[in-house]
């Protein structure tokens, strides 16, 4: 058998330069498979690491929705990984295992004990340095060739860490397409990060706690759905997951919604109810009736009625025939108020129109008017106009007041003829009273929650106008509240205000020893809450108002409200924390907290007194509207930290 | 033409093949006439023969060692001598001595009468029984083919073969072989038991009146040309840098040493345990009827060639591990191609 291969090979001499290539294809064939076969195990050896720092950043990513440049380190140790991986399966790739690699991966398939090794590495040599045995060799590999199949000597390897790897790598696919669908939820819920509103902390606990109490109390029901839009908002702020656009849209959509009740009508209201009182002031008994109605005061108004009714109810000491006559008299003059009232302004426009028919004519006769006839003209037009809006607003407020006219006519038809169903009448009255009252006590909580929403109208206001140097005062004004060192930011030191009008700030001003309040756009010195003049800051306020000759005159451009009666209601308020003999005096308490922040019980107690004082003084006297929420945002500003 | 020339010179070197595995099974033929089993102990024996060379024989005495070297040089036409050694075994009793030679005519000559290591086929039973003196008196012998006596050199006829055997258990008065020597062995064969089938047939042919008869099958002349064929083998380079680097893995101070060199091995083979490798590599390829010995090749005769060559240190001889086991570990790590 041997004898016969041997043979065999010597016959195949003269093929040899043909079939040696044959056995070159082949070896090379086979080494490249190697060659794939060792690319294919290095990269997916190390595919672990890039694939699983990638579902890992991936995650972190995702859950901490790093999308912005802060995330730039994960890309760019993945990047490294990721080179790093490239580079190895590159060398892996590059690095030749010796020439005779396929030769050899050939001969040990086939068991041919490395006849094409040896074969492939004498046919390098030159014919001449070739021995007998080497080309006998040759051609014994030569025999063999046609035989040889690379795809079967080096078949292709899975990798071990195939299924590792394309578990990862799957994974890695779902990570990143879950990861989208979050994404994209996500862009369309929330606004982009640079486009959301931010308030300053205090500012957002200041809403929060405010709509915390106004959902405390029981309301009608559209004064609960409001609040709770309200509310709402708040927590969208508070979430910066509003634009200012869109707050300054909801709130005007609230607004819209609340103002069902306008001042004018409220005006009409108040004036109907005055014509009443006017009316039942004229009769003894009906007196106190009607000064409750001209206080406004409806829940009183309905309590004297129903004595009113108990008067005229009851037998043991009735009323005598004139006192009955003046009441009846009253009660019928209080219940045709609106429908006088709408005769009066009916005939006054009335004499407008024909006055104004007059100029038309006149105009249609081409006459030309006067420059005095003209001016009367426009005059005349606007009168009109303001008597068709006090002829709505007079309907409206009768309207509101219908039920009750209608309970004090019967009644006064009544009175002298059927004592007890006139007091029953009355009684009705005062039912209809009492639905006016809760009527007016909605209007009033819907002017609650109005004031607020000009508050926080006013806050957005200011800061836009302000811009990022107040959010950085107030962030440095916290950190300081809590006990931080306050570093000063770039733009200025602590108690440097340049606000003009709304646009400052409130700030601490730390310039003299009475700590005063910098109230923007003032620049009269507030009062202390000793009773004396603080000192401004360093650098009060430059409002854009006028500047007052005295304390307390000058006002900002943007202020609302009533300007302060000067008429000697002042009321100095004199507060003095209880001296126990234990710890700091107020005074170094105060001190104490501009140095360490507004922290410690003893600053807790001292907060607590001022703020009793000022609510008392707020809901007291006559402070301006438009200061009541800068003192109340003061105190929110300054209280006690955890 | 060139063709032609060389179509011949190739059928050439095929009957060469061919007539030298012929030789080689005649010869493990005759062999196995009276020695069973221990196919790689009889092949190393012819190797060392082809190469002209040296074989060290270890194995627990009643193997056969002595039996299968005798059986050899019947089976060639070759002088064979036996020396036992012993303790008190003198290198003269090895090489020869100068006698005073009386005759009528000449008078008294002082004659140098050769010793048994003048033989084509020298078998050193226990070789590790006798000095290291009178060991080392077969140094010159076995390396160079001649022994120098006084201020005359006499040559050995070739082929020259040495057999030793050795026995491992026996270690009180026996004088292990000096490092110098053992590298002058070409093999060194580890001689096992038989198995249970080979026991059954050298009980048959041992306890009957069948008594096997050796005859004489190859001639000096025809040993000389195989040895001769044997270095017209060619070797790839690729192949040959295999051998290179195998012999390098076994020292120490080579880049990349292995766990077990790194640990155990105190020197690692001498160049001569890479020429034994590449000859015996040639030789296992014209046994096999090939013309190039390849890489298996190498590593087959890898262990026979190096075990012998590489030396422990203390901790490797502490802790019993074997030369083999090192080689072992060497080949299963080392890349084929570089």
């Amino acid at each position: 058998m041997r004898a016969a291969r041997l043979l065999g090979a010597s016959k195949a001499l003269g093929k040899s330069p043909q079939q040696i290539s044959l056995l070159r294809v082949k070896a090379r064939n086979a080494q490249a498979r190697a060659r794939l076969n060792r690319l294919f195990a290095t990269a997916f050896r190390w595919a672990p690491g890039p694939l699983g720092y990638a579902v890992i950043g991936l995650t972190y990513v995702k859950v901490a929705h790093r999308s912005d440049g802060s995330s730039g380190w994960l890309w760019l140790g993945g990047s490294l990984l990721l080179v790093a991986w490239l580079g190895i399966s590159a060398r892996a790739w590059l690095r030749r295992a010796g020439q005779s690699e396929g030769g050899l991966l050939l001969d040990h398939f086939h068991e041919l004990k490395g006849r094409v090794g040896n074969a492939l590495s004498f046919a390098e040599l030159p014919l001449s340095e070739r021995t007998p045995f080497m080309e006998a060799a040759i051609q014994d590999a030569v025999r063999v060739g046609p035989e040889l199949s690379p795809s079967l000597a080096v078949p292709w390897l899975i990798p071990r860490e195939t299924p590792f790897v394309v578990v990862l790598f799957f994974g890695l696919l779902g990570l990143s397409l879950l990861e989208v669908r979050v994404v994209r939820e996500a862009e369309r819920a929330a606004p982009k990060a640079s486009q959301a509103l931010v308030l300053a902390i205090d500012d957002v606990e200041y809403f929060k706690e405010i709509s915390a109490r106004l959902a405390e109390a029981p309301h009608a029901a559209d004064v609960n759905q409001a609040i709770q839009r309200f509310n709402q908002l708040v927590l969208d702020i508070a979430g910066e997951r509003v634009t200012r656009d869109e707050v300054f849209r909801r709130l005007d959509a609230l607004e819209r919604d609340l103002a069902d009740a306008s001042d004018a009508e409220k005006a009409a209201f108040e004036q109907a109810l005055k014509d009443r009182a006017s009316e039942l002031k004229s009769s003894q008994q009906s007196r106190a009736l009607g000064e409750a109605l001209e206080r406004h005061d409806v829940v009183n108004a309905e309590k004297e009625l129903k004595k009113l009714a108990e008067k005229v109810r009851q037998q043991k000491q009735p009323l005598n025939r004139p006192d009955l006559e003046r009441l009846k008299k009253a009660l019928e003059a209080a219940s045709q108020q609106t429908q006088k009232r709408l005769e009066r302004i009916e005939a006054r426009r009335q004499e407008l129109l024909s006055q104004t028919r007059r100029l038309l004519n006149k105009k249609k006769d081409q006459k030309p008017l006067s420059a005095q006839e003209a001016k009367e003209q426009k005059e005349t037009e606007r009168k009109l106009e303001r008597l068709d809006r006090e002829k709505r607003e007079a309907t409206a407020a009768g309207k509101g007041l219908a039920g009750l006219d209608k309970e004090l006519a019967e009644a006064a038809q009544k009175l002298m003829k059927e004592a007890g169903l006139s007091a029953k009448d009355l009684e009705q009255g005062a039912e209809q009273m009492n639905r006016t009252a809760q009527s007016e006590s909605s209007q009033q909580e819907k002017q609650q929650l109005k004031k607020r929403l000009e508050e926080l109208r006013e806050l957005l206001r200011q800061q836009g106008q302000a811009g990022k140097e107040q959010m950085k005062r107030l962030l440095r004004f916290g950190q300081r509240a809590r006990g931080g060192n306050g570093a000063p930011a770039e733009g200025g030191e602590p108690g440097e205000t340049n606000g003009k009008g709304p646009k400052g700030p409130i700030t601490l001003s730390r310039g003299g020893p009475g700590e005063g309040i910098d109230i923007p756009g003032g620049s009269g010195k507030p009062d202390a809450p000793g009773g004396q003049k603080g000192q401004k800051g360093q650098k009060p306020g430059q409002g854009e108002g006028s500047e007052g000759a005295e304390y307390g005159t000058g006002h900002a451009g943007g202020l609302r409200g009533d300007s302060t009666k000067l008429d000697g209601k002042f009321k100095d308020v004199s507060v003095v924390a209880a001296d126990t003999g234990e710890g700091a005096a107020s005074a170094e308490v105060i001190h104490g907290a501009a140095q360490r922040g507004f922290t410690g019980r003893g600053y807790s107690k001292v907060y607590t007194d001022y703020r009793t004082v000022a609510e008392s003084v707020i809901s007291k006297d006559e402070v301006p509207a438009g200061y009541r929420f800068y003192i109340r945002r003061y105190f929110q500003l300054i209280r006690p930290r955890e | 033409m060139k063709d032609e020339s060389i179509m011949s010179e190739n059928q050439s070197v095929t009957q060469q093949v061919l007539d030298f595995q012929t030789k080689v099974a005649t010869l493990r033929q005759e062999i196995g006439r009276v020695i069973v089993g221990q196919k790689e102990v009889v092949d190393g024996v012819i190797a060392c023969l082809l190469a002209g060379s040296h074989a060290l024989l270890e194995g627990v005495p009643g193997l056969g060692k002595t039996m299968l070297v005798r059986t050899l040089a019947q089976a060639v036409r070759l002088d064979f001598s036996r020396i036992q050694f012993t303790p008190d075994l003198m290198p003269a009793d090895i090489i020869g001595t100068t006698v005073i030679d009386e005759s009528a005519n000449a008078g008294k000559v002082f004659e140098f009468r050769k010793g048994p290591i003048f033989s084509h086929i020298v078998l050193a039973d226990e070789v590790n029984r006798a000095t290291p003196k009178t060991q080392s008196a077969l140094l010159e012998a076995m390396q160079e083919h001649r022994v120098t006596v006084g201020r005359t050199t006499y040559t050995i006829e070739e082929p020259y073969l040495v057999m030793a055997t050795q026995n491992p258990l026996e270690m009180e008065g026996t004088y292990p072989l000096p490092e110098a020597q053992l590298d002058r062995f070409f093999y060194k064969l580890a001689v096992t038991f038989p198995s249970r089938e080979e026991l059954h047939s050298i009980v048959d042919r041992t306890t009957t009146l069948h008594e096997a008869e050796v005859k004489a099958v190859l001639e000096r002349e025809e040993i000389l040309g195989m040895q001769k064929l044997v270095r017209q083998v060619a070797v790839a380079r690729h192949v040959q840098d295999y051998a290179v680097r195998l012999l390098q893995a076994t020292h120490v101070q080579t880049g990349k040493a292995f766990d077990k060199v790194q640990r155990f091995v105190r020197t690692g083979a001498s160049p001569r345990g890479l020429q034994a490798m590449l000859l015996g590599a040639k030789i296992q390829a014209l046994f096999d009827g090939r013309f190039a010995p390849g890489i298996e090749d190498i590593r087959s005769v890898a262990p026979l060639a190096l075990r012998h060559r590489i030396l422990l240190n203390f901790e490797g001889e502490a802790e019993g591990v074997t030369t083999d086991a090192v080689i072992e570990q060497i080949l299963s790590q080392l890349p084929e191609s570089a």
